[in-house]
Formats: structure tokens, sequence, C-alpha cells
């Protein structure tokens, strides 16, 4: 197997995302892609994977020039690309996730597929149940699912964007030691896309260094890690531990708090935040440690005002029926019973969400912020006494798309004043520029600016004077360099007496920036109280159940 | 790139020609309406002919098409708002319906002096329309009923109460339940001496425009509303009060299709008919489509779908064309902008990432103020604690 590029490039406007890159992959061997946000090493997989086409330059497989115009094509060549969130349908099962994409056949043949699907799976030392839904899987289960999917495409170069996020420790394990031996034993071609040096320096061969659509440097492994990180970055990083600020006043305290989770119900949860305080929380993903944020945070939380207001709204609309319509057509009563099924469906729904949300506290749950209960209060009431919440979906939940930056500094000013200082705004907004590194310009829109740059951008519009920020994944998708740049952020926080609780698939990150760490696995909680004596493999044990 | 799209990129580039894609859009449809015409075997210019002369000949046509154009324009600026928000608010006609079965109570059984008398109409009507729609609002924030599932379940009930009022309680002695008696000339709003429009209907509109102009264009509610149009969970986030704002809008909006509603029975009809809005309220949901939720435009759009629907009439009398033609010839014309509308806003999203691209690509970034990076080692860095 042999894969040769040709002065592959890429350009978007006047910008180089891919610059005359030329490199040959040899089978049997495990290459790495490395690269600061921007570096151009997404738009070189999605070139060979068949999403973009490159500007010019060639693709050479076997010796054979291959014109790859979509994932299809590129399929047929063999290149195959697993993304860091796997491309699955939740809402099929196993076997039939396993069977789409394959070549058409009138009728599925499920037996076959799955003799065929377990058959593959005995050999990669992967446990699916075929009949699994995928939306009960983990990410890493999901990922094994589609590694089998791509082989039994016959895919022999396989290219993997960022795969360890939100794996645990052991499954990180077992995907390293199949990717092996993929590519010791069948000849294979595989190429990883990463961020985390620990990963590159664990699994693969060779690594390759991109900047500014460069191909920049070529190194065998094992090799400095400082080597690499010069070579990403044009320049040596410092390496510095933040200190803990903590002081002993308590400003959280959660008391036999239950929160239902995707996979279980987290029990019994007992916590007491300090002032400076960095909390992190491990566990994998559906585990509960998102929900547990959201409840402090007071989002999603249906409350008992909502429940009167529908029953009335429901109460009023039957009695208005019943008094206008006449009770002998057939077709006003088919119609009264449709709207009310369209109206019924949305509040008993909500209903049912406040009663197990109260079944599940039923034993005095309390969440106290600077010793007054804040457990019935929504997000915005807490945003004003001083807890924040930053979602990992940045432009999902906390930027708007369409807005520009301005227009974000104005929206998150608190003010009384019935108009906008447009003015004031582009002020704060050049300052927030300035003070947090942001890569953009005011009337830049939110959503042009990448992911590091849009992390910053949040950052800067948190009120000052917080008493608890809580982060989903704070630096997900980001750099090295982004990253510590949004954590300096962050920390800086601390010396005004904010704590943070954040939740990361990256147990090196929760273990490094942690004063204390609280593990979620199996519906339980377990509370770290030394991370400087916890290791990846330990923190990864605990996840995964053990004692 | 090929130079054909190099020149599409700076053309949607340039503010001047941003609304090529929009004219291109215009063109699509008119072209679509004379192969219908075509096919009917009308002449285009007997149809211009024809509208004209119904509609701007003379001045009592023209006040027919103002008349007919305020209600609907005062409607529209409550959709501006709802819209904005990213609120469907499809239950405008019942909010119409309801604005004008509460000016009918107040017209029906209340008698005082004149003034006194139009003011409790106009208030009732304002009144019972925002109720109306704040119910809507209401059960979308607080029982999770979507606001479009909520608008047409409201909307039927307006509809069936208005009925239940003309068949019983109501209907005039032996009539057959199509409407209530005319009201006495105290309760019916004034009128212009020259031309038959009503001087507080006109004022009314001016206001709600203003307003939504200035809400719009420069005030932080507008601001709001904006962003919650795009993304409500992220405004949430940002701390802006998604739910005052959700009950605020609608609650607008429902007092301004009630007027509009209250125009209808107390100036337009002189008594409440069987269904009173006519489908003004659906109209109006075209014409914001139509001007993309831009204020500036929807006086003008509105104006030329009074201007259309007032030549109803004549087109199916003198032409023998089916009336709903002119609602078909609508609709083409909403269809084709808003889809020149989306190719436009998706090349100016083009432009600007390709722009911020281009602007970070060579600069390099400022160092951050204190870097601590934790390269993925095992822990043995990690900061301490107790």
């Amino acid at each position: 197997m042999r894969l040769e590029i040709h002065n592959i490039s890429k350009s978007f406007g006047p910008l180089k995302a891919n610059d005359h890159i030329s490199f040959t992959f040899e089978g049997g061997r495990i290459y790495a892609i490395l690269g600061e946000n921007g570096a151009g090493k997404s738009t070189l997989m999605k070139i060979l994977s068949g999403y973009q086409s490159a500007s010019s330059g060639q693709i050479i497989i076997d010796g054979k020039s291959a014109q790859i115009n979509s994932p299809h094509h590129a399929i047929a060549h063999g290149i195959g690309m697993l993304y860091q969130d796997p491309l699955d349908f939740a809402p099929l099962t196993v076997l039939e996730n396993y069977i789409e994409g394959k070549p058409f056949n009138f009728l599925m043949r499920r037996r076959e597929a799955e003799a065929d699907l377990l058959a593959r799976c005995k050999i990669l030392g992967f446990n699916l149940n075929p009949h699994a839904m995928v939306e009960s899987l983990t990410v890493g289960e999901r990922q094994q699912l589609e590694i089998v999917r791509l082989l039994s495409l016959g895919v022999s170069i396989l290219i993997l964007d960022e795969p360890t996020t939100g794996i645990s420790a052991e499954q990180k394990s077992q995907l390293f030691q199949t990717l092996k031996n993929l590519a010791r034993e069948q000849n294979m071609i595989v190429i990883l896309v990463s961020h985390k040096l620990a990963d590159v320096e664990e699994l693969c061969d060779e690594v390759l260094v991109l900047r500014r659509g460069k191909l920049v440097g070529h190194r065998f492994l094992p090799c400095e890690t400082e080597i690499l990180v010069e070579m990403m970055f044009g320049k040596r990083l410092s390496q510095t531990s933040p200190q803990p600020l903590y002081t002993n006043k308590p400003i959280l305290k959660i008391h036999k708090l239950s929160i239902p989770a995707r996979l279980f119900t987290i029990q019994n949860i007992n916590l007491e935040v300090r002032e400076g305080e960095v909390i992190g929380l491990a566990g994998l993903d559906g585990s509960g440690q998102v929900e547990f944020m959201r409840v402090i945070a007071g989002i999603g939380r249906p409350t008992w005002a909502d429940q009167l207001t529908a029953m009335i709204a429901l109460a009023g609309m039957w009695w208005v029926f019943g008094k206008i319509l006449d009770e002998s057509s057939a077709v006003l009563n088919l119609a009264r019973i449709a709207i009310l099924i369209l109206i019924l469906g949305p509040m008993l729904k909500t209903l049912y969400l406040y009663i197990r949300q109260r079944a599940n506290n039923a034993q005095n749950a309390q969440i106290m912020l600077n010793g007054k209960n804040i457990g019935w209060r929504g997000y915005r009431d807490l945003l004003e006494r001083g807890i924040a919440y930053l979602a990992a979906g940045r432009l999902e939940e906390g930027l708007v798309a369409g807005l520009t930056l301005v227009d974000h500094s104005a929206l998150a000013e608190r003010s009384s004043l019935p108009h906008v200082n447009w003015v004031r705004a582009w002020h704060r907004t050049k300052q927030a520029i300035t003070d947090f590194s942001i890569k953009g310009r005011p009337f830049s829109q939110i959503q042009t600016l990448s992911g590091g740059n849009q992390q910053r951008v949040s950052l800067s519009l948190l009120p000052a004077n917080l008493r608890l920020i809580l982060l989903e994944n704070p630096t997900r998708g980001l750099d090295v360099e982004s990253a510590g740049h949004i954590w300096s952020l962050l920390l800086n926080r601390r010396k005004k007496g904010t704590a943070i609780i954040f939740s990361s698939p990256d147990l090196d990150e929760i273990i490094d920036y942690s004063d204390r760490i609280l593990v979620f696995s199996s519906g339980q909680t377990t509370l770290v109280e030394n991370p400087e004596q916890m290791t990846t493999a330990r923190l990864g044990e605990l996840i995964g159940g053990k004692s | 790139m090929t130079a054909f799209r190099k020149i599409l990129i700076q053309i949607s580039s340039s503010t001047v020609l941003g609304i090529l894609p929009l004219l291109v859009g215009i063109q699509v449809a008119l072209v679509a309406i004379l192969l219908i015409l075509n096919n009917e075997n009308v002449e285009p210019r007997a149809v211009y002919d024809l509208i004209y002369e119904r509609t701007l000949s003379l001045p009592e046509n023209r006040a027919n098409v103002v008349d007919f154009w305020l209600p609907i324009l005062l409607c529209c600026c409550g959709l501006l708002l709802t819209f904005t928000a990213g609120l469907w608010n499809i239950g405008i006609e019942g909010q119409i319906t309801m604005g004008a079965v509460g000016a009918t109570s107040i017209a029906l059984f209340v008698e005082l002096p004149r003034n006194e008398q139009i003011f409790t109409e106009l208030f009732m009507a304002g009144a019972a329309g925002g109720a109306w729609a704040l119910f809507t609002g209401v059960m979308r924030t607080r029982g999770g009923v979507n606001e479009i599932f909520g608008g047409v379940a409201m909307n039927f009930l307006a509809s069936s109460f208005s009925s239940y009022l003309l068949v019983a309680p109501w209907s005039p002695p032996n009539a057959t339940g199509s409407a209530t008696v005319r009201f006495p000339e105290n309760a019916i709003l004034p009128s212009m001496d020259d031309y038959r429009l009503s001087p507080i209907t006109m004022y009314i509109t001016l206001t709600a425009f203003i307003f939504v102009l200035l809400t719009l264009s420069g005030s932080r509610w507008g601001l709001q509303l904006r962003a919650m149009g795009k993304n409500e969970k992220s405004a949430q986030m940002l701390g802006v009060p998604t739910e005052r704002n959700i009950w605020l809008a609608m609650l607008i909006c429902g007092i301004m299709a009630g007027l509009a509603g209250g125009h209808l029975v107390l100036f337009r009809r002189a008594n409440l008919p069987a269904n009173v809005s006519g489908g003004i309220g659906f109209l109006s949901l075209l014409v914001v489509l139509l001007a993309s939720i831009r204020v500036r435009w929807v006086p003008f759009v509105s104006f030329a779908f009074a201007l259309l629907y007032s030549a109803g009439l004549p087109l199916r009398t003198r032409l023998q064309l089916d009336a709903s033609l002119i609602g078909i010839f609508l609709g083409i014309l909403v269809f084709c902008v808003l889809i020149f509308d989306g190719v436009r806003q998706r090349l100016k999203e083009r432009v600007e990432q390709r722009k911020l691209l281009a602007a970070s690509g060579g600069e390099k970034s400022p160092p951050p103020p204190t870097v601590e990076i934790q390269i993925g080692q095992e822990a043995s860095s990690g900061p301490g604690s107790n």
C-alpha cells in the first residue's frame, strides 16, 4: 500500500489553506498530522477523504492517479475517515448502521450482515451488540462500529480525526492496539490527526507538521516533545503549572442531589465548592457531568409555575371548546381532538419532566449559593447572582451566529437604558479583542471566527464579578496554544475568588488544572482530593468503575 | 475558482448590487406570471390597465386601496416584532378576529359620548387581540407548545367563537347569522371629509410603524429580539430575558392585530360579519416574508399587495380570470424572492468568511498574557491541593 500526494494546494480566496504539500505514506505505518488550529490539517484530510477537492495537485494510490471528488469516490479508492463525532445514525441499531453505506441491495440481508459484523468484531476484539441502538453506545463503541463499517467497505487507508476525544483510557488503549494491528497485520496506512502529543507519541511511527498550510517538518518517533511543539508553533512554549488559589470559604454547597442522566441516574451527590477552587468532572460521555452542571446553573428545569400555567391553559381551552362547539358535529369534534393532542402532548411532557425531577429530589436535595437555596431559580436569575455557564456547543448555546462581536458586547451589557450605546459597545469590543487576543474585527460575524476565538469571545462576555463558572469541555477542538490561553484566562479569574467547575473528556486536562476531581461512574460519584497523585490510567480506572 | 464565481462574489459583496438577486427573483416571478396569463389567453397589458384603472386612476379608488392597506400594514408591524424574535405568529388571524369581537362587544352594548365610545372600542379591540396572542406566548414558554400549533388552535377557537356569537347571542332578529346589526353611528370611526378614510387608523398605523422602526433599528429590546430570532438558547445564555420578550412581542403584535380587526368592523363594515379578517392576517405574513423582515420595505410591499388584492374582483368580472389567481401570483412572487434572498445570504456569508480568513491568514496572533501550557504528560506537574 502506498499513498503519494504531490503539490496539493487549496485556496480560499487569498488564503492558502494547503500550499504545495507533497509526501509519501507507506503501508504498515501510522502517521500523525500535527499543527495548530488553522494550520491546514483538516483541509488536507478533507481533500484525501473526498469532502473537498484540491485547487491543484495530484493523489497517487499504488502508482495510479486517483480522482477523488466525493467521500464515495474516496471509499472506492480505499480511503475512509473516522470523525471525532462518528457519522452514524443514533436512532438506528448497530446492525442497521453497519448496513448503511454498503453497495445498494433491495433486500438488506440482515442475517448475512450480522454474521459479517460479528466476525469482524471478533477479529478486532470489539464487543458490539448488533441489536443495540446506537444512541445507547458510548463514543468509543461508536468509533468501533465506524471502524468495522469502514473496513467492511474495503478501506485500506484510515484517517482518524481526534479519535481519543470523549473515550476512556481503557477504550483508548484498545483503540490504539486495534490501529497498530491493522497497520502491522493488514499493511494499512493509518493517519491520525490530533492535538494531543501524548497520543501521537504513544501510537505513531512518523509525524508530519503543518504550519499555515505548509508542510514544515517530518520526524520519526520517538522524538522530543519540545521539538514537535517548536515545529508546530514556530517557538517554544513555557510549561508552568497553575498554583492553587482557593480559600476555605465555601461558596456552593450541594446536598443529596439526584440527577437523571442519559445512561444512569446519579444518586445522592454531595459537594462543597470553595472560593477560587477548580473542580474537574471526569466520566464517560453521558454519565451525568453535563446534567450536573446544568442543574447547578438552573438550565432546563421545569418549575411548578410551568405546570400551573399549563394546567390552567388546558382547562381553559377545554371549557371554551365545550361551550362553543356543537357536540353532534363529528368534524368539529375531530378538529377539537386534533388540536388538543397538539397542545396536550408538549404539556404532558413538561409535566412528566417536572414529576420525575420532584421524585428524584424527594429527599430534601439542596443547592446553596453563599448560604441561600438556589434550587428552583432559572439561569438568568443565577447569572445575576454570579453563576455563569459556558456550553461545549459555542454556536448552539452561547453565541449567536449572524450577530457581530459588537452586537454580542451590547447584548451582554447589563443596562437599564432602552437604547444601545453603540460607540461604547464598539470600544468594549476593541478592548476585549486586545485583552483576550481575539483574532477578529469588531464587526466580524461570530460564526466566521475559529473555535478558539469564539471561546475567547465567550469568556470576554462573562460578567466581571462571578462567583462560579461552569464549563463544558472548555478547550474542545483547540490546539495546545489556544487551550493554554483559554486556561490562563480562566485561571486569572480565580484571583477574584471565582470558582470553576468544568467537564472534559481529556483526562490530562482534568488532572492538570483541577484542585479536586469529581468522578462520575455508573450512577455514582467519587471525589478525588489529591489530583497531583493521580495518573490518567488511575483516573480511567475510576471512570470505569474500579475503586 | 472560475471567473464567473469570482464575479458573483464581488457582486454580492457590494452593498449597492446586493439587491441584484432580489431583482432576479422578481424577474423570474414575472416570467412565471406571464406564462400563466398566456396560458389563460389574457394579454398582460389588459391586466395592467385594469389594475391601474380600478386602483389608482381615481381618488376614491386610491382611498379604497389605502383603506385596505392600513390594517395590513398594522398587522405587518406586529409581525415584524414576532418574526424578528423567531416567533411564527400564525395565530394573527385569530387575533384580528378577537380584536373585531372585542370592538363589537362595546359598539353593540355600550353607549358613551363619541370620543369615549371610540376609545373604549379600540381599547377593547387591542386588549382582546393582545390577550389572544399573549395566551399563545404563555403556552409556548410555559407549556412547551410551539407557537405555530398554538396559533392554529387559537385561530380555530377565535373563528368558532365569532361564529357562535353571530349564530346565538349577537344574531339580529330573523337573520341568518352572517353578520350583526349595523353599529350605531356614534360607534363608527370618523371618516375624512373628502375620502372614505379613517384618520384615527392612519395615526395608529403611523405610530405603530415608527415604534417598530425605532425598536428594531436601535433599541436594546430590538437587539435582544434579533438575537432570540437567530438563536434563542444562546440569547438566554447571554442573559437575555427570553420569556419576557416572547410574551411582550406576542402581546404587542396581538394588540396591533386587534386594532386592525377593530378598524375592519368599526370603519369598513360597521358591523361584525362572519370571517371578519378575510385573510389579511395571512396576507400580512406573506408581506413580512417577502420583505425579508426588513422594516423599511414593509410599507411598500404591503401597499403593492393591497393594490393587487383590491384589483381581484374586477379581474374576475371583466377578464373572467379566477380571483384566486391573484393569490397564486403573490405566492409565486414571495417564493422566488425568498429563494434568491437565500442565495444572496449564502454569498454574503462566504464573502465575510473569506475576508476573515484572508485577514487572519497572514497575521500572527498577539501573545497571550500568561500562557500556562500543559503538554499531554502524565500528571506529575498537576496543581497542588489541600
